[in-house]
């Protein structure tokens, strides 16, 4: 199916599926509401025509302007060759979603991974424990405002990092005033 | 809560724990649960992984893959970077396949930018990642079947693969991390005589290709070690 027909597909199975959708460069998203996101992960897998049969991965989305973390979920069918971005949204503190690992194997590592980088919680995890990251080890190293280990310890002249005070919220860019950060005042 | 998991729960396998050996009581050996941990290894070591089994006599149990030891968080070193910058990062991720790594950095920021790029370069860079395709199966072969117990195809495959490296380096400046994609095109055009001394290399690996074959595949004990071993249907690969 074309982006378009998926999105189409799953608005005619239930309306309530689709929350809000989206096409960019060829590829489909649909915001799920947090009670349909299993369902709608039953839907996607079991349903004949869209056979997604490939938990392809997960990541995360920080937006600390809305004070939000995003969930995706890329799904692929290997079988009928399309692919569809799953999203949902959560609040940045205590956040949870509940779990695709019942659907998908493949989603219990993506969820223990996404869990420990971005601080989201995955209600029914059968073994949510930290993935990547030793037992130990505080904060939630993929959110805009952690800082990079290097950076903290030593800042790094003339460049603006991610999650700095005063920084913009969307690393790269220039602050919109100047002068925010008096560690950096100096310099404009 | 069993033995196993008794056990299991006194050491939860994160990374950065010392080596642990516990045998289990005094019972007797084959109805005694025992953990072991096998790794990790040094991150400079290839394929960096610790284990945590659970033994039964000789028979395992149970088995806790602890990943994480070569995870050195690029999203986060790419957030403080532009997208020139990335395509150095990105050839590192498989530093056996850089170039796949850093064209596809440069075609997702090709897709966003709606850039076109010219036909010659996609030509380029498109004959320049099968070359270095090529050089990833040699090592495969290579070094799988060193590990299997067969000495002879490293040796083999490190002949070709210095010839390829040579073409690639006269092509890009490096051997290994190439650097040479750029969003909208490349870093520079093939040199003089690229393509000439291409075509004779194809031929030749092509010829050596049948050595390959008869060593591993006529290696009893690599057959051994690989055929119907760990084999896993379709479906589950891909959940």
């Amino acid at each position: 199916m074309t982006p378009e027909e998926l999105v189409a597909h799953l608005q005619e199975v239930d309306a309530s599926f689709v929350e809000r959708s989206d096409i960019q460069f060829g590829q489909a998203s649909v915001w799920v509401p947090r009670d349909k996101w299993q369902a709608c992960g039953k839907h996607l897998k079991e349903c004949g025509r869209c056979r997604f049969d490939m938990f392809n991965f997960m990541a995360g989305v920080d937006w600390p302007e809305q004070n939000e973390i995003e969930v995706v979920a890329h799904l692929y069918s290997v079988r009928r060759q399309h692919h569809l971005n799953m999203k949902i949204r959560v609040p940045r503190e205590d956040g949870s979603v509940p779990t695709l690992s019942g659907i998908w194997r493949g989603a219990n590592w993506q969820e223990r991974e996404t869990a420990e980088l971005f601080g989201v919680g995955f209600e029914g995890h059968p073994h949510l424990v930290k993935l990547l990251l030793p037992e130990a080890f505080e904060g939630f190293p993929l959110r805009k405002d952690f800082l990079l280990m290097t950076r903290e310890v030593k800042e790094w002249e003339g460049r603006e990092e991610p999650g700095a005070p005063g920084s913009s919220p969307r690393p790269g860019r220039v602050p919109a005033a100047s002068g925010q950060n008096p560690a950096k005042a100096g310099e404009h | 809560m069993s033995m196993t998991e008794e056990r299991r729960a006194m050491f939860p396998g994160g990374p950065g724990e010392g080596m642990e050996l516990v045998i289990a009581g005094e019972g007797e050996l084959a109805t005694e649960d025992m953990v072991l941990n096998i790794g990790p290894q040094h991150p400079s070591t290839h394929g960096v992984l610790r284990v945590v089994i659970t033994l039964d006599g000789e028979r395992i149990t149970a088995a806790e893959p602890v990943i994480g030891y070569m995870h050195r968080g690029f999203e986060k070193l790419a957030e403080a970077r532009d997208y020139r910058q990335i395509i150095a990062l990105v050839n590192r991720h498989d530093w056996l396949s850089a170039y796949g790594n850093e064209l596809g950095v440069a075609l997702i920021v090709e897709k966003m930018m709606a850039l076109e790029v010219p036909p010659r370069a996609t030509w380029i860079r498109m004959l320049l990642t099968e070359w270095n395709r090529i050089l990833n199966h040699l090592m495969f072969l290579g070094s799988y079947g060193l590990e299997l117990g067969a000495m002879t195809p490293m040796f083999y495959a490190f002949r070709e693969r210095e010839e390829i490296q040579a073409l690639m380096e006269s092509a890009t400046g490096g051997r290994l991390h190439f650097t040479s994609c750029r969003v909208g095109g490349l870093k520079e055009d093939l040199p003089k005589g690229f393509l000439k001394h291409s075509e004779r290399l194809v031929k030749l690996i092509r010829h050596r290709l049948l050595d390959y074959e008869g060593l591993l595949l006529g290696n009893e004990i690599f057959k051994k070690r690989t055929v119907g071993v760990g084999v896993l249907p379709g479906s589950f690969v891909k959940d």
